[in-house]
């Protein structure tokens, strides 16, 4: 199912159907010396990940997965380029527990500026332990315009 | 009057008569998805520049495409005593528009998500049901009034303010809205369009009286007993 929405420029169009679905890309583990190799690559010294067994949160964004959840299908411009990303941390990492991931396109917006129409797809993918309680989320924006041949 | 972009040449700098200055155009990690600044964090910097004999009076929160009735920051604005008051950003077919006074009819008539709402039923809507509605950043190319009247000619009619002085914009776009203003005699209000902790209160609009409450606000930005100044101009004249 695809939902047109006009803006100022050009129409542009998606599949509103995936918003909100959530998809299982899989489950994974930290074992203290993956966190502490980590730790020494990124040269944190902070005495509290010094054993491994609680990771720095930055660590997930270095865990990555086959697939990527669904797709928007947004049909819209000639170029999407990333357009930010945040992090939300809410319990500490731990090693050896089971971290599940999930990811789903959160919304689909436009918005216009000085150079014109563009189209914002934002995906956030959580992580959940084993408690059900959701340990961290990334959220990334990804948009899409139209970009002028040069 | 005072110009909008300050004093010309070497003429010394006349302090401006007390006003109330509020900065009408903001946006905040609450609600806008491009902001970075949060809402205490703007409050704070407002505090601070005071200190240095900045006088920035309250801020309106006008976030993209969205205005929740239920947000309430009358707690945090007391506790710094700066007003903080509410309204919204929209788009439009003529570019991107203040809307100060929204109530449940203006947002069950408009989908505020849409990036094309019909600019003239917004102004007019915006007046009939208490409000008031003002161009944003009237000299920005694509979403901004001017070029929409230079190159579409679209109508002014239902438009009696702009904004002709926004911290975002540059000297030549700002000016571009003054052109506007004047041809078309239109109100004139700044804002800082702060998007981040150190823009806010950049620019601001000047009022005759205290505003405390989103009623006076529009009331005053009808009466059309206001102007735009740098906050550069809002500092305290030096003793002589």
């Amino acid at each position: 199912m695809t939902s047109d929405v006009e803006t100022q420029d050009a129409q542009f169009d998606y599949d509103k159907s995936v918003v909100g679905v959530n998809v299982d890309l899989g489950e994974f583990r930290l074992s203290p010396e993956q966190v502490m190799k980590y730790c020494e690559a990124m040269g944190e010294s902070n005495p509290l990940f010094a054993t491994g067994e609680i990771a720095p949160p930055g660590i997930l964004s270095s865990v990555s997965f086959p697939g990527s959840g669904l797709d928007a299908k947004v049909k819209f411009g000639n170029a999407t380029f990333m357009a930010g990303s945040r992090m939300e941390f809410f319990a500490p990492i731990k090693a050896n527990e089971t971290l599940h991931v999930r990811t789903k396109v959160k919304e689909v917006y436009g918005k216009t500026g000085r150079s014109g129409t563009m189209v914002f797809v934002v995906r956030r993918t959580e992580f959940v332990g084993d408690s059900g309680d959701v340990v961290a989320a990334i959220e990334q924006s990804q948009v899409h315009r139209e970009v002028e041949a040069s | 009057m005072p110009d909008a972009h300050g004093t010309a040449g070497t003429e010394r700098v006349r302090p401006i008569p007390q006003r109330y200055y509020l900065d009408l155009h903001s946006h905040s990690t609450d609600a806008s998805d491009d902001a970075g600044g949060t809402v205490e964090g703007y409050l704070k910097w407002i505090v601070a520049r005071r200190k240095k004999g900045f006088q920035i009076h309250g801020i309106v929160l006008t976030e993209h495409r969205q205005f929740d009735p239920d947000v309430d920051y009358s707690d945090i604005a007391r506790r710094y005593d700066v007003v903080v008051l509410r309204g919204a950003e929209v788009e439009t077919d003529v570019g991107h528009v203040l809307v100060y006074g929204i109530d449940e009819r203006f947002t069950k008539q408009f989908d505020l998500s849409n990036v094309a709402l019909p600019y003239a039923d917004i102004f007019q809507a915006a007046y009939d049901m208490g409000g008031f509605a003002v161009g944003a950043h009237a000299g920005r190319p694509r979403i901004g009034l001017a070029e929409h009247v230079d190159t579409r000619g679209v109508s002014l009619a239902p438009v009696r303010a702009i904004e002709q002085l926004n911290g975002g914009s540059n000297d030549d776009e700002n000016g571009r809205a003054l052109e506007l203003a004047e041809a078309h005699g239109l109100h004139r209000v700044g804002g800082s369009d702060a998007h981040f902790v150190s823009a806010i209160g950049r620019c601001l609009t000047a009022f005759a009286h205290p505003i405390t409450s989103v009623e006076a606000l529009v009331e005053a930005l009808h009466s059309g007993d206001y102007y735009p100044v740098t906050v550069e101009q809002t500092l305290e004249a030096e003793a002589e």
